[in-house]
């Protein structure tokens, strides 16, 4: 066949000058990543931080409550026993959604953390039921973030609930996938949870997705004053 | 998995963006070119097949050019059309009575063939084809033919622009090939054009001959020419200061099929000539030119079906799906949201990616509108959906393509 003679050559130099500026670009995509994570981490850290301190303040209230039980305490103790675990439900979704973006090392002690608030919110909720009259509901709900089609909607009723009810519920939110803290694995067995997502409104497991509707007249039954979200 | 095929894609696209932003700034290599001062006798081919009611033009425009008529043939073959082209052709050629034009009527045997059968009888030192559905510009052949500077340019190819931009369809393409031809522009600075297309692609007839001619089985005979040509040492030179008018598909259906043909005899054709994909005899045309076709279909691909599935129906399912729970009442659950939301919840990382491929986007846009003499505001619009429908698209079909090819292969068994 019929041959030219242009001279082929390798643009090398182009090739890695190329290359050396993308590398570049990634490197700082790497740095913007790594920024953002320590952002998230400290973040998600100065709320660890508080929540400590306000499990410290309840549990102080929650002895002072065994001795003298009054209204008046009961109900100060209650908001802040809610308006801690919502943070620390926040708090937890967000780590859920980041530790879903990026690498799972970089946020698995936070999410200790917070599950053991949970898990000590809980207990504190347990233990003052006897001394004070409760107003509210409480619901244990075990999720997983892997493998999980039903959880999604679970927490979309639970998020939605929470929103109508306000402090009349209380839902603490334990990831039952994380067996590296025996603690959860000791509450799933003490329940006998075996699927996911599984509920426990007040001792009584429910093992399969309860809609919006059932899940609010199981709620609304154990209401003794009950809220205008139960009487429509 | 997904997070890593996604950051591949996103390292290839912008690679390949800074590599030819990079070709741009170097200096070219090819002389200043003259004024045109010796007229060689060229022959300008248009191959019809079913092409009634627009090939008169074509051969008005033919016509027109503005160039010695003793010094410029023209041959129109009329390979088996089933319409009236050739009473069309007829009419026409009359009209031009004096002028050097042989028709010529074949049994249908594809544009391949057509070409073929001209380039026997043709007198030109220089070959042109012309598809039935361009127009080309009076000056075309003073502006092209002083870039053969040497003997081994094989051919030079003046910009496309789209004759009617009537549809948004229309439009989208414009900016398309606006792009398109600057980056082959781009891409001829290191003689690495992988495609001579049909309409006004100027060739040096000795080389056309001695290559065999055009391939009359393969689905993009342009395509495979320009290889052949790169393949046997010989150069291609874009260039952008004319242009021919084509007439472009006008709505979604018909550019799909023509993609799909455009696509489908690339990938076949590039796979023919495998190995020359990564042969260093063959330097940049080898190592990126070839391999770009394998490249833009992983990289459509890629980006097409997250977007769709990964990104948008995905989470959209998964969200009806979660609604369906509470009975669609989503107004508490959008409050809820807002009140845990914080801007620590955006995902910088891709977003970041994603600003530097627009920026260096959109410098590529500017440049091409800049070297194709047009205004960028002029084209607001389509290039709004050029941004953000013409990867989908492209998507779309290469996926057609995979589908077919699968298909195809499937059936032979």
């Amino acid at each position: 066949m019929a041959q030219g003679d242009y001279q082929r050559k390798i643009s090398t130099k182009t090739y890695l000058l190329a290359l050396v500026l993308t590398s570049f670009v990634f490197l700082i995509g790497f740095l913007v990543g790594y920024t953002l994570t320590s952002e998230r981490t400290g973040y998600l850290e100065d709320i660890a931080y508080k929540q400590k301190l306000d499990y410290e303040s309840l549990q102080l209230q929650s002895l002072y409550l065994d001795l003298n039980a009054n209204n008046a305490s009961c109900s100060i103790f209650n908001d802040i026993l809610e308006t801690s675990l919502s943070d620390v439900g926040n708090a937890q979704a967000k780590v859920d959604l980041y530790i879903q973006e990026s690498d799972k090392e970089n946020y698995v002690e936070l999410k200790r953390d917070y599950l053991l608030a949970q898990v000590r919110y809980w207990l504190l909720n347990e233990r003052i039921k006897g001394s004070c009259d409760a107003e509210h509901v409480s619901i244990l709900y075990f999720y997983s973030n892997e493998d999980c089609v039903e959880c999604g909607g679970q927490g979309t009723v639970l998020s939605y609930l929470k929103e109508k009810l306000k402090d009349r519920l209380l839902v603490f939110s334990i990831d039952a996938d994380f067996n590296s803290e025996p603690m959860i694995n000791i509450l799933k067995q003490t329940y006998n949870i075996t699927k996911i997502p599984s509920i426990v409104v007040e001792d009584q497991v429910f093992d399969n997705l309860i809609g919006k509707d059932d899940l609010t007249m199981e709620i609304c039954e154990h209401y003794e004053e009950k809220p205008l979200f139960c009487l429509n | 998995m997904i997070k890593i095929i996604i950051l591949i894609a996103y390292f290839i696209s912008l690679y390949l963006v800074i590599f030819w932003l990079l070709v741009l700034l170097e200096k070219g290599v090819r002389p200043k070119t003259k004024k045109l001062t010796r007229f060689p006798m060229v022959t300008v081919c248009i191959p019809a097949y079913n092409e009634e009611g627009r090939i008169a033009e074509t051969i008005d425009s033919v016509m027109a050019l503005d160039y010695p008529k003793e010094k410029l043939e023209l041959i129109i073959v009329n390979d088996g059309s089933k319409d009236s082209t050739q009473k069309d052709i007829e009419k026409t050629v009359k009209e031009y009575s004096g002028r050097d034009i042989l028709v010529i009527n074949q049994k249908n045997q594809g544009k391949g063939a057509a070409m073929n059968n001209a380039l026997k009888k043709s007198k030109g030192e220089f070959f042109i084809p012309l598809d039935a559905d361009s127009v080309v510009g009076p000056e075309a052949l003073r502006v092209l033919l002083p870039h053969f500077y040497t003997k081994n340019v094989a051919s030079v190819l003046p910009m496309i622009r789209i004759q009617h931009k009537s549809t948004l369809m229309r439009q989208i393409q414009h900016c398309e090939y606006l792009i398109n031809f600057f980056y082959k522009r781009i891409m001829s600075h290191l003689n690495c054009v992988h495609v001579t297309p049909g309409p006004f692609a100027v060739y040096r007839k000795e080389v056309l001959q001695k290559l065999g001619g055009f391939d009359e089985k393969c689905l993009v005979e342009d395509l495979e020419m320009a290889i052949k040509i790169q393949k046997s040492n010989y150069e291609i030179i874009q260039i952008l200061d004319t242009s021919i008018l084509t007439k472009a598909p006008g709505n979604f259906i018909q550019f799909y099929k023509q993609r799909n043909r455009w696509y489908k005899g690339s990938l076949l054709t590039v796979f023919n000539y495998r190995k020359m994909i990564f042969n260093k005899k063959y330097g940049d045309f080898g190592l990126l030119q070839l391999p770009m076709v394998f490249i833009s279909a992983f990289v459509s691909i890629t980006l097409f079906l997250i977007l769709i599935f990964y990104k948008i129906l995905n989470p959209l399912i998964h969200k009806i799906y979660d609604w369906s729970y509470v009975r669609f009442d989503i107004a508490p659950l959008i409050s809820s949201g807002i009140k845990s939301y914080s801007f620590l919840n955006i995902n910088f990382v891709p977003m970041f990616y994603g600003i530097s491929i627009m920026i260096l986007a959109a410098a590529f846009l500017m440049l091409a509108h800049h070297h194709a003499g047009e205004k960028l505001r002029h084209n607001k619009t389509p290039i709004l959906f050029y941004m953000l429908i013409y990867p989908v698209m492209i998507g779309v079909i290469w996926l057609g393509v995979v589908v077919d090819l699968i298909r195809g292969k499937i059936q032979k068994w």
